[in-house]
């Protein structure tokens, strides 16, 4: 069984020739037959995950959850996820063996409204906030405060439990995926990983990802073989300082000119408008004109600096995150994730979303899938004969991140 | 039949084990290579999922899965699984039926539950909270827009809603200013905020008429209307927009369509107050039909927009306040000088 890749494409191939399946190029690869774990000497590179799903098949879904959503006032909301889950699990195979999705739109129901308990206190005291600012000027600020710092807390916990929920309900060969530690712990950390970044204008952001990694791909198994996560703040030091300079200077640089701009006789004309003599029209025009012509120019210099600085660090630590994964004794890497890459699969769905008012989100969910499942390597074929299938405790449902919209198809492990 | 190789997952470790795959009467017998057999009863057998080149099948209540290609042993099991099958499209169709009943129900006892227990909500809020919030609800609105203040007219204006305020019973004594603005529009801020834009007093024709928009507003500051819609309007936005996750058009359009019918039952109530407080004041009510009357006539477009939105239609609502009107004897509201002094209040204008 030593093929060049760990996808098998002939056997596809020879099967869609044999109208098995319409013609499609999205076909899903076949499974290389119960291949066993190749010996270290014969290790080549191979890509572990395949993407066999069609669009049109997840349109199909999308439109009916839509329809069935507006029947139900909503509440099928939960089952229409399950579906599309299902959908995207079920073509999604890894090392040719397809995942299964075991989750219900029951269990997530029940997690919403286990949820709604945990926020209505919350609610209330945004309710109370309200009234309370008007009696005394600081609870204004006081009681905002308060409650985003709750929200923060509540929100990284919902996002640790989800993943342990979405991992418990993930089934790849029969066995489950686990995801370990406790949500509370992990909101802790993250939530004095935000203090820090907040206290050192950022500075701290590269430790605080390195925590959230170690809490999120480090504390991953298919069933009891963990995924081992080696990564350091200190490899993606440098391109966070990188772009940290460049945002500091781009933001300076901005800085100087509104203040030249302030200086500059257009705002003089503007500033005279109320007084006497007053600038004559056409004047004012010219000066609104001038202002409205440079600040474009800041805007179409300063944002490209920004969006570089941002997507080359965003693209830095994605690599990092996968290259210091590794799992069966198979170290893992992205190819081709680059800034652009980054920018054209971010912003391109943010606008995709945005020109559809959010119909086309299954054109979303199939290019985040491809994202990955295209630039996805493993060094080697990982040796799985470790794993065993975990003995779980009852687990708490992904409502808190959903409801806090912070679950989307979650999708990136 | 004949047996054919397939994969298991014996639902214990991740490395598949090959098997021969024989399907009986009973159930699937499946044999490894090294002899051992296990079966797994007809009964048990659950579909995992089904490809055109593949199917999955899984044991119940198991983590053991097989994976069949081999087509005719696909076929043999599309066979064994069809009553599963039938039983999980039932149960379907069960769930379906439960939900068209449920879902209907649910939504009754919202819309007409919430209500009542909004209003409750808001009875519990102390009247200095309610007037503080009212009060600053009010001072963000007349923000960047000058008060009209001449001497004369505010003094008339004083008069005419003490008198009102008093024959209403109303709890605390009403803030009432007018906005140098020529939009028609008048509106209640919770606790004691009354606001009336110039465009109003210039559109009535009659003294009658300002009474009667003042009774109205008075309507909303007894039944404490403000607190009660922004209650309600909480509960119904936090609901709606938890139900859809998030607040996209839907919940916002959900919103909206609620709250205007909500404010709609509290537009009708206001008039019930104006029409029985004008006539204990011996005013004409007709004057505040005739108003509602020209505002319709003005039709939905221009300045008048914003008075008509979440309002009933201006017509229903003059022939309601004609058949509360009594036979009594009336008195114009003000006197021609009064009604001139009122018309010039935004000779003076304070910021």
């Amino acid at each position: 069984m030593a093929t060049a890749s760990f996808r098998v494409h002939d056997r596809a191939c020879s099967r869609m020739m044999a109208g098995e399946d319409a013609p499609n190029r999205d076909m899903l690869d076949q499974p290389p037959a119960h291949a066993p774990a190749l010996p270290a000497g014969h290790a080549i590179p191979g890509q572990p995950m395949a993407w066999g799903g069609r669009e049109g098949r997840l349109f199909g879904i999308f439109f009916g959850n839509l329809l069935l959503g507006v029947l139900t006032l909503g509440i099928y909301r939960f089952w229409g996820i399950v579906r599309i889950r299902r959908y995207v699990w079920t073509h999604l195979a890894v090392l040719g063996d397809r995942l299964e999705y075991a989750g219900t739109g029951g269990e997530l129901f029940r997690g919403f409204l286990i949820v709604l308990l945990l926020l209505v206190p919350l609610w209330l005291l945004g309710i109370a906030g309200e009234f309370l600012r008007v009696l005394h000027p600081w609870l204004a600020v006081a009681v905002p405060v308060t409650q985003f710092a709750i929200l923060l807390f509540l929100l990284a916990a919902g996002r640790h439990a989800a993943r342990r929920y979405l991992a418990s309900r993930t089934i790849w060969r029969g066995i489950r995926l686990v995801v370990t530690g406790s949500p509370w712990r992990c909101a802790r950390v993250q939530f004095l990983w935000f203090l820090a970044t907040l206290l050192t204008l950022g500075i701290a952001r590269p430790w605080g990802l390195a925590a959230e990694a170690r809490w999120s791909l480090g504390r991953l198994n298919l069933g009891t073989q963990p995924f081992i996560f080696t990564g350091r703040a200190r490899q993606i030091l440098r391109p966070f300082l990188a772009s940290y300079i460049l945002a500091l200077l781009s933001v300076g640089a901005a800085g100087v000119a509104v203040a030249v701009l302030w200086q500059s006789d257009a705002f003089d004309t503007l500033r005279q408008m109320g007084g006497t003599p007053a600038p004559a029209p056409e004047q004012v025009a010219i000066a609104v004109g001038k202002l409205a012509i440079a600040s474009l120019g800041l805007l179409a210099l300063v944002s490209p600096l920004l969006m570089l600085a941002w997507f080359s660090f965003a693209a830095a630590a994605m690599r990092w995150r996968w290259q210091n994964l590794a799992f069966g004794g198979a170290r893992l890497a992205l190819s081709d994730v680059t800034g652009w890459s980054v920018a054209r699969l971010q912003l391109g769905n943010l606008f995709l979303m945005w020109i559809s008012l959010g119909l086309l989100y299954p054109v979303v969910v199939r290019r985040r899938v491809e994202f990955l499942t295209r630039r996805l390597w493993a060094e080697r074929y990982p040796d799985v004969s470790p794993a065993r299938q975990a003995v779980l405790g009852q687990l708490n449902a992904e409502g808190l991140a959903n409801i806090l919209d912070a679950g989307g198809a979650g999708i990136g492990l | 039949m004949t047996a054919s190789s397939a994969l298991l997952h014996d639902g214990m470790t991740a490395v598949p084990i090959p098997v021969q795959a024989q399907l009986f009467a009973e159930g699937l017998r499946l044999r490894r290579a090294d002899g051992a057999t296990q079966d797994w009863p007809v009964a048990s057998l659950r579909e995992i999922d089904r490809m055109p080149w593949e199917l999955r099948i899984a044991r119940a209540g198991a983590a053991q899965r097989l994976v069949v290609s081999d087509p005719a042993m696909i076929a043999a099991l599309d066979m064994a699984l069809a009553p599963w099958r039938k039983d999980e499209k039932a149960a379907r169709w069960r769930r379906a039926a439960v939900t068209a009943f449920a879902v209907p129900l649910l939504g009754a006892t919202l819309w007409f539950g919430w209500p009542p227990l909004a209003d409750t909500v808001a009875r519990t809020v102390p009247a200095t909270w309610e007037q503080r919030l009212g009060d600053s609800i009010a001072a963000s609105i007349t923000q960047g827009t000058r008060r009209c203040v001449a001497p004369q007219g505010v003094a008339v204006l004083d008069r005419l809603s003490t008198r009102l305020a008093e024959t209403a019973g109303l709890p605390t004594a009403p803030a009432v200013q007018v906005l140098d603005s020529g939009v028609v529009n008048a509106f209640a801020a919770p606790g004691r905020q009354v606001i009336i834009h110039r465009g109003l007093i210039y559109a009535a024709s009659s003294p009658d008429e300002v009474a009667g928009v003042l009774a109205h507003e008075f309507g909303h500051l007894y039944h404490r209307h403000g607190l009660r819609n922004v209650a309600r309007a909480i509960g119904v936005g936090a609901f709606v927009s938890i139900l859809m996750g998030g607040s996209d058009f839907g919940a916002v359009a959900a919103t909206l369509l609620v709250s205007v019918s909500y404010t709609r039952g509290f537009e009708a109530e206001a008039d019930d107050f104006a029409a029985d407080v004008l006539a204990r004041s011996r005013i004409d009510a007709e004057g505040l039909a005739r108003f509602f009357e020209r505002m319709a006539g003005r039709g939905p477009r221009g300045s008048v927009a914003g008075y008509l939105d979440t309002h009933p239609d201006p017509a229903e609502r003059a022939t309601a306040l004609r058949a509360r009107r009594g036979a009594a004897v009336t008195m114009p509201a003000l006197t021609p000088e009064e009604w001139l002094a009122l018309r010039k209040i935004c000779a003076t204008t304070a910021s």
